[in-house]
Formats: C-alpha cells, sequence, structure tokens
C-alpha cells in the first residue's frame, strides 16, 4: 500500500514538474521561454558556461512586469556580473551592443549571464525594451551604468523615458 | 587556447598586482614629492629663478565636448564629405564651419574648419595666440585596433564612462581607480617653492574641489565666481564672541590626530581666506569686459582678478581650474554651438584681460573634456567616444597650428572603435607634458613625478616636448 501510494505522489509530482518546465513564461508570442531552452541556448556557443535562470532570464519581458522592472532585472545581473568580474572596468564596453555580448559568454572568463539568443536582444542592437527600441546603457563610471529605454514614444532622452541606474 | 591567453592576461592575481602596484605606485610619486620638498631642492632644480610669472588655466568641459563639430574637415573634395557621411543628422552644414590655417600636411591635404560660433578663437588662432591639438585621449599605452579586439590592450579604466574619464584627464594615472592627486597638483608640489611665504594655494578653483589640483603637499583654494568663501559674519562686530570662542577651540592643543588635523587646517583656511580676500581688495579693478551673464567668461574673471593680485599674494607659479558642464549631448546637438559659442567668448575676454595685464605670455589657458563623442549619432545626439579636439592659447603657445593627427572621418578606419569613436593618437600625458615643462618642471621630473605614464609614449628627457606646441624660451 505504502509503495503505490509513494508511486503515485512521485506521479504527479514528476507531472508537476513537468508541466511546470513546459508552461510558457509569458503569453506574448514573442518571449516564449523555456528554463530547458534557454540553458540550452546559453551553452550554444563553444566553451561557454551559461549560470543558469537569474531575474533577465525569468523576469525580463513577462507580461506581469513593466520596463522599469525589466531594467531592473537586467541591472541585477549586470551587478552579479560585476561582483564576479571585478576587473569589469578593465574591458572595452563602450555601450549595449559590447555589454550584451560580454554578459553571453565573450569575456576571459567565458561565462554567460544571459542566453545566446533571446527574444530580446539582437545581435547589432544588443538588449531591446518590450517595445522593440534598444535600451540606451549610459557609461557614468568603470562599474555604474544608467540603463534608459526610449517609453511609449520610442524616442530617447524624452519626458516618458524610464530609467534605471 | 585563445580565451586561456586571454584569460592570463586579466587573470585575478595579475589584477590583484596590477591594483597593489598601482596604489603603491600613487603614494610612492607622493613620497617622492615630499622627500624631494624636504630637502628643499625641488623648485630650484627646476627653475633656476622664480622671477617670471606663469600661470595654467585649465577649462574643464565637462560631459564629453562634441569636438568633431568644432572642427572639422571643409575642403570640398574629401574632407566635408567625408564629415557628412558620418555625422548624418548632426552633420552642420559647410556654411557653419570657417576655414582656419594650412591644409593638413602631405597626403592628407584636408582643410580644416572651426564652428562659426567661435570668433573668437578663431581670431586667436589667426593672430597666432592659440592652437589644436588633435584627437588627443586618455591612454595607457599606444593603442591599436587589433589590440582591442584581441583583448590584448591595455585600457584606461572605466574607457567611455563620464567619472572614470575625468578622473583619468586630470590625474593622468590611468591605470588607478582611487587616484590621491592630479597632474596638476604633483606639479604644484614641485614649483609651489617658487612662491613666497602666504596662506592662499597656488591652486585656486572656480568649480569646487577637484582632482586635478589636489597634491601631495599643496591644497586647493575653492572659490565661487561671486564670491570668496568666509565664515559668515566672522568679521562682524556681532559675532566676535562666538570668534573669540572658535578661536580659542582651534587654538587647543589636541592629543587625536584628526582633530589636530582638522584645527590646522581650518586656522589656514580662515587665514588663506582673509589674506586672499584683502588682496584682491587691495588691486585695481581689471579693466577688461566680461560678459558675466556667461558662466565660463564669469569664472574666467575671477581667475584674472586672482592674477592680477599675484605679486600680494605672492605667487610666481599658480594654476587654476575652471569648468563649464552640460556638453553630454545624447539629446540633440542644437545648443552645442551657443555653447561652444560660450566657450570662445570667454576666451576671447579672458586672453584680452590677459593682454590688459601684459601677462599674455606668462598665461596659458588650455582646454580638457571627458571624451570626445560618437561621430555617429543616436538619433539626435552623439554619445560617449574617446579622442577629441582640444585648443591651447596664450602669447606663448606656437599658434596657429594643429598638432597631433586629425583623423580620417571615414567610418570603419583604423582607428575607428566602432560608431566614430577614435583611438587616441595623442595622449593626455604628451598633451600635459608640453603645459608641465613650459611651466618650468625639469624634464626627469615631468617624466618621474608628474606623469609617470607619459615613457609609453615618449622620451621626455632624451627628445624633449612631446608635441612642441608651446614656446619655452618664452
Amino acid at each position: 500500500m505504502r509503495t503505490v501510494s509513494a508511486c503515485i505522489l512521485l506521479l504527479i509530482l514528476g507531472f508537476i514538474v513537468l508541466s511546470r518546465m513546459t508552461k510558457p513564461r509569458s503569453e506574448n508570442g514573442r518571449i516564449i521561454q523555456e528554463i530547458g531552452s534557454i540553458t540550452q541556448l546559453g551553452e550554444k556557443a563553444e566553451g561557454i558556461r551559461f549560470l543558469g535562470e537569474n531575474p533577465f532570464t525569468s523576469e525580463y519581458g513577462d507580461p506581469s512586469g513593466n520596463i522599469k522592472a525589466d531594467l531592473e532585472a537586467f541591472r541585477d545581473v549586470v551587478t552579479n556580473c560585476q561582483s564576479l568580474m571585478k576587473n569589469f572596468d578593465v574591458f572595452h564596453l563602450p555601450g549595449n551592443p559590447e555589454i550584451i555580448r560580454f554578459l553571453q559568454g565573450a569575456n576571459p572568463e567565458n561565462l554567460a549571464w544571459i542566453p545566446a539568443e533571446h527574444p530580446f536582444i539582437k545581435p547589432d542592437a544588443g538588449l531591446l525594451d518590450r517595445n522593440g527600441n534598444p535600451v540606451f546603457f549610459h557609461r557614468l563610471s568603470g562599474v555604474q551604468i544608467e540603463y534608459r529605454s526610449a517609453g511609449a514614444d520610442g524616442k530617447q532622452w524624452t519626458d516618458d523615458d524610464i530609467v534605471v541606474r | 587556447m585563445k580565451n586561456k591567453q586571454k584569460y592570463d592576461r586579466v587573470s585575478r592575481r595579475r589584477f590583484l598586482g596590477q591594483a597593489s602596484c598601482s596604489a603603491i605606485g600613487s603614494s610612492s610619486l607622493l613620497s617622492s614629492l615630499i622627500n624631494l620638498r624636504l630637502t628643499g631642492s625641488l623648485a630650484a632644480a627646476d627653475t633656476g629663478d622664480g622671477e617670471d610669472y606663469k600661470a595654467l588655466v585649465c577649462v574643464f568641459l565637462a560631459g564629453g565636448n562634441d569636438s568633431f563639430n568644432m572642427l572639422a574637415p571643409v575642403d570640398a573634395s574629401q574632407g566635408y564629405p567625408e564629415y557628412l557621411a558620418a555625422r548624418g543628422d548632426v552633420a552642420l552644414p559647410e556654411s557653419d564651419f570657417t576655414p582656419i590655417g594650412d591644409a593638413l600636411p602631405s597626403p592628407d591635404g584636408r582643410t580644416l574648419g572651426l564652428n562659426v560660433e567661435m570668433p573668437e578663437l578663431k581670431a586667436l588662432f589667426d593672430s597666432g595666440k592659440a592652437s589644436f591639438i588633435n584627437n588627443v585621449g586618455t591612454l595607457v599605452e599606444p593603442v591599436t585596433k587589433l589590440g582591442i579586439q584581441n583583448q590584448s590592450a591595455s585600457l584606461p579604466l572605466g574607457l567611455y564612462s563620464h567619472s572614470d574619464q575625468q578622473l583619468h584627464w586630470q590625474s593622468g594615472l590611468p591605470t588607478n581607480r582611487s587616484p590621491l592627486n592630479g597632474w596638476g597638483g604633483r606639479l604644484a608640489d614641485l614649483l609651489d617653492d617658487l612662491n613666497g611665504e602666504s596662506q592662499v594655494s597656488m591652486n585656486v578653483s572656480l568649480a569646487g574641489t577637484n582632482l586635478f589640483q589636489s597634491g601631495g603637499s599643496t591644497s586647493v583654494l575653492s572659490r565661487s565666481a561671486s564670491s570668496i568663501p568666509e565664515i559668515r559674519l566672522w568679521n562682524r562686530w556681532v559675532y566676535r564672541h562666538k570668534r573669540v570662542a572658535q578661536e580659542s577651540i582651534l587654538d587647543a592643543q589636541y592629543q587625536n590626530a584628526f582633530e589636530r588635523s582638522f584645527a590646522s587646517s581650518k586656522k589656514a583656511a580662515i587665514a588663506a581666506s582673509a589674506e586672499y580676500r584683502a588682496a584682491l581688495a587691495s588691486q585695481e579693478p581689471i579693466v577688461t569686459e566680461f560678459n558675466t551673464s556667461n558662466s565660463l567668461a564669469g569664472q574666467l574673471k575671477a581667475v584674472a582678478e586672482t592674477i592680477s593680485a599675484r605679486s600680494q599674494l605672492s605667487k610666481t607659479r599658480q594654476t587654476f581650474f575652471v569648468e563649464l558642464g552640460g556638453w553630454d549631448h545624447h539629446n540633440g546637438l542644437d545648443d552645442h554651438p551657443a555653447m561652444l559659442g560660450q566657450v570662445s567668448e570667454a576666451v576671447g575676454q579672458f586672453y584680452q584681460a590677459m593682454v590688459d595685464l601684459e601677462l599674455e605670455n606668462q598665461v596659458t589657458l588650455f582646454t580638457a573634456s571627458d571624451f570626445g563623442r560618437t561621430l555617429t549619432p543616436n538619433g539626435n545626439g552623439t554619445d560617449h567616444a574617446w579622442g577629441g579636439n582640444q585648443f591651447v592659447v596664450g602669447g606663448c603657445v606656437d599658434g596657429g597650428k594643429f598638432f597631433g593627427d586629425y583623423p580620417s572621418l571615414d567610418l570603419g578606419n583604423e582607428l575607428d572603435t566602432g560608431r566614430g569613436r577614435f583611438i587616441p593618437t595623442t595622449s593626455v600625458d604628451q598633451y600635459v607634458a608640453d603645459l608641465a615643462l613650459w611651466m618650468g618642471v625639469a624634464a626627469t621630473n615631468v617624466r618621474d613625478l608628474v606623469l609617470p605614464n607619459l615613457s609609453n609614449f615618449h622620451d621626455v628627457v632624451g627628445d624633449g616636448p612631446p608635441l612642441g606646441f608651446m614656446k619655452m624660451e618664452g
């Protein structure tokens, strides 16, 4: 009897885990992601070690969030990167596309904080906000970056910009 | 394997080692300066006599001046089409530039034009009192695009960031995260013995405390354009009892080193303020007209007033720091020409003041800024870049010339790290070395104490001034 109960319990648990893994993280067709596939994408490039789920992979672009929350999630990942790569300010990282590539594993440690492919990352433009516009990375100091979304009007440096430091 | 090599270059061990060396390097600079000062021979070794007055005025354009819209190629055959193609929506019409100087040496052959909003600077250039230093920026060592791409190049820390690049411009220590002093301060440590007895620092700032003028033994006297700092009511009759009490507190003998240091610093500041006020009050007002609604002109007027009181302050060497912010033009360059006009007007009036004081050959003004800006627009404005163009003004400037290579504006060239962010072809160290030598610092001290990074670019002891834009005999 106990064995049967344990088997049923395991089946239920397995079903729950499986359903969570395959459940779309967003209803927005562009940003449906699976944890498994993110990990896979993260390690797509040879020799790159993806560090796993983090605020960016789990929250960026989530329909329940907003641009400010997206930028805060991204900022937290950069902060995490800087705490591991303490010489972050040594590298040639002028702006968004270069910093994104660095976080995707183009760094001496070959560590990736964000996946090699992502619905909100375009190779030449870098990180996009949920309106599809590039986020501007304003380098204030060697480690402090201001993240600026153009907001609803799609134009940078206007009143509706959303800014996170 | 390639990545392994990269790892080796920036390993934690190596990073810690470099950081330690950097810290030790900075403090050893200070101890060397202090030891030399204690021997009492430093200034004498540098200049021989202290008769001639000399001053440097740093005009810092905070935020990153888009200097490729200040000085641009205007020849119709090559330069202007290249400029137009690279700058896109932020390109100015050709008529917004006035051609200046001779064409760049062959095979370049381009003609450069100055923004028409800068007529005073053009007049100074045309009369041989101003020159431009092209594509200058912070560097640790000469750098190539390939070196950047394969991550083998040693770069200034925090490249493209405001605060770090300001620190490097002002300290001359681009691998130091927390420099203790600036090149102006180290220069002052070497030269202050030429000045007479005075409580007033030879370094005067119109823009608050700054790294540029911070030295080991020399401090900064900070004032605003319109007022000189003092303790409110300090000299008023109604305050006399409190003043006696405060003086008593400051005169007390303290066991605690911090308390002792604070008391002596505050006493020195009070004395310096009083002496500075008295010196300026004893002077006839300067006759030169300054447009004081122009904030930079207001600051430079205060500099001119201080220079006019140099004898009362027993000064033969001084440095000044003025600053104009608002150059971080991410959001459109609409007001950029007017800001250039503001700089030009202020500099023109300041030079005239020096002429009126008969000191135009004794005072050199130079500009500095965080970085140049991207040639390509971000839409309306431009973003942080690296090398930019600066200018120097003074009677001792080898004027009417361009020093340093003006880069090709062809996007993607060997200096372009992307979007027209140019690798500097002249380092801040080379730019500054000419000024330090002109001030009278011996070449060995320029190399060893003022600009420890200079040897990566130029042998100042063997080969003299790196750029040669100052007339040293002046």
